[in-house]
């Protein structure tokens, strides 16, 4: 009896200990996750608000102008492949439809460059939305080429510069190339 | 039998029951922000003003050390050294200073996490031609209360020279740089300068504990026991080269006991405004007041 009641005991602790013993974490911050499509994806939308943290497909982007500031197109002319780009970027004879860029008649340009200084992906993942080292990856000195940020690949880095003065800097997590690829990134804003 | 399986099963799960998380090891990251600011290799003349505007993040940890050192012809002059805890946002931080006649000087910005890993950027910054020093603003006679003096405001805002109460303070916390009590140290009732971020101050001024922004103020205390500035000297200041060069952050602290009658006080202020204060009068009663003499940069 007293045997029996020891090893109750036991299995008693044991499911204490596992379901209740270890001190939780604090939750993980959510990630902002973008996933983009090119031009003829129909899987995914291709035109991100950063204000708004939320993908839309063209057809809706066309009606919230003002709130689009990345899209993703494929174009293998001039190694764009797989890239992103800004309503007023200027990206001509890839989207189709009345809805196109191309018509719209409020084109935000966001900025787009390499970081200003060496940052690994462990870099990367120890920033936080917020932080205000993430304006100062952005190089604003560069006048030039860029307004894209073309051939993304997994773990590229790059930073961008809204319309609205939104800073972020993104992580490439997926990539497939083609008209109907997409990219996915996360982001990190100040 | 059993009784030795079930007290080794209730050991086992007590001792690896919870497994324990690795801990990110991320070091800070330390940035030099774009615009106006000091640049590598800069030409600037003695007295002119340097600026380097930085933002840190921690890692994954807090934000705990802030460490400036200045390495002016080969002499390291460590101007900022100041505990923190950033958890959130990052540090955003402007150090504004002003060139010696060094040469040459290379300055380190260095953070440090919670973890003890830290980060560190460099500018090197050479001396140009002529000088930059620059006007000053002087206010003959400023009086401060002590913690109970109701006669005269406590509050300084040394740029302009104004004076506040604990009632007109209200919404211009931030521009105070300093105040002034007395306490006992050493065996004798010392008059004191400070400044809101000093530890103790609330002590004096309950108030200051509540203020959302809390300016730091350095004052070069190794100047002040040693009477390291003479009164000829102060009377001839008409730009801050001597405001400048008077200033040793080594022996600055944000608390300037002992600030008798006749003391000349170098003193920093949290936005990099070099001054001195002539101490006109001093009562060692805390009911008594300051009379300030101040020069301070434009």
């Amino acid at each position: 009896m007293k045997t029996k009641f020891l090893s109750l005991a036991a299995i008693a602790l044991f499911f204490s200990v596992s379901f209740a013993g270890c001190k939780k974490d604090d939750p993980e911050p959510t990630k902002n996750i973008a996933k983009l499509g090119a031009q003829i994806n129909t899987s995914f939308g291709g035109f991100l608000s950063v204000s708004e943290k939320k993908v839309y497909t063209q057809e809706q982007a066309f009606l919230i102008q003002d709130q689009i500031d990345i899209l993703c197109f494929y174009e293998a002319e001039g190694g764009n492949n797989i890239a992103l780009a800004a309503p007023g970027t200027g990206i001509s004879d890839i989207f189709i439809g009345d809805s196109s860029p191309e018509n719209w008649t409020t084109k935000n340009q966001t900025y787009f460059t390499l970081p200003t200084a060496e940052i690994t992906v462990a870099d990367f993942d120890a920033l936080k939305d917020g932080d205000a080292i993430i304006e100062t990856y952005f190089n604003a000195e560069q006048t030039s080429g860029n307004r894209k940020a073309k051939d993304m690949k997994v773990n590229d880095i790059w930073t961008f510069k809204t319309a609205s003065s939104t800073f972020g800097i993104l992580k490439v997590t997926s990539v497939e190339q083609g008209e109907a690829g997409y990219v996915e990134f996360e982001y990190k804003l100040k | 039998m059993n009784r030795i399986l079930a007290i080794f099963t209730i050991v086992i799960f007590i001792v690896t029951g919870c497994k324990k998380e690795e801990e990110s090891k991320t070091p800070p990251l330390i940035n030099f922000k774009l615009g106006e600011y000091t640049n590598d290799g800069d030409y600037i003349p003695a007295g002119g003003k340097l600026v380097f505007g930085i933002a840190a993040s921690g890692g994954g940890s807090p934000i705990t050390n802030l460490r400036v050192q200045r390495i002016a012809d080969g002499v390291t002059i460590t101007e900022i050294d100041r505990g923190l805890y950033i958890a959130e946002g990052g540090l955003d931080y402007d150090v504004n200073a002003v060139k010696l006649g060094a040469d040459q000087e290379i300055w380190h910005f260095m953070v440090m996490n919670a973890n003890r890993d830290s980060a560190i950027l460099t500018r090197t910054v050479y001396l140009g031609e002529g000088s930059a020093y620059g006007p000053i603003k002087h206010f003959e006679s400023l009086k401060i209360g002590m913690q109970n003096n109701s006669e005269f405001p406590h509050f300084l805002d040394v740029n302009t020279g104004d004076l506040y109460t604990n009632e007109s303070v209200a919404g211009n916390e931030a521009i105070i740089d300093v105040l002034g009590f007395v306490y006992l140290t050493g065996g004798i009732m010392s008059p004191t300068l400070s400044c809101p971020q000093y530890t103790s101050v609330p002590g004096h001024y309950p108030i200051v504990g509540g203020w959302s922004v809390r300016n730091s103020t350095l004052y070069d205390y190794n100047a002040v026991d040693n009477d390291l500035v003479n009164h000829q000297d102060f009377d001839n200041a008409t730009n801050d080269s001597l405001l400048v060069v008077s200033f040793n952050p080594q022996s600055a602290s944000g608390n300037c006991k002992y600030c008798f009658t006749g003391k000349i006080v170098p003193f920093r202020t949290e936005d990099g405004k070099y001054g001195m204060i002539r101490v006109i009068h001093a009562d060692q009663v805390p009911e008594g007041y300051m009379e300030l003499e101040v020069k301070v940069q434009e």
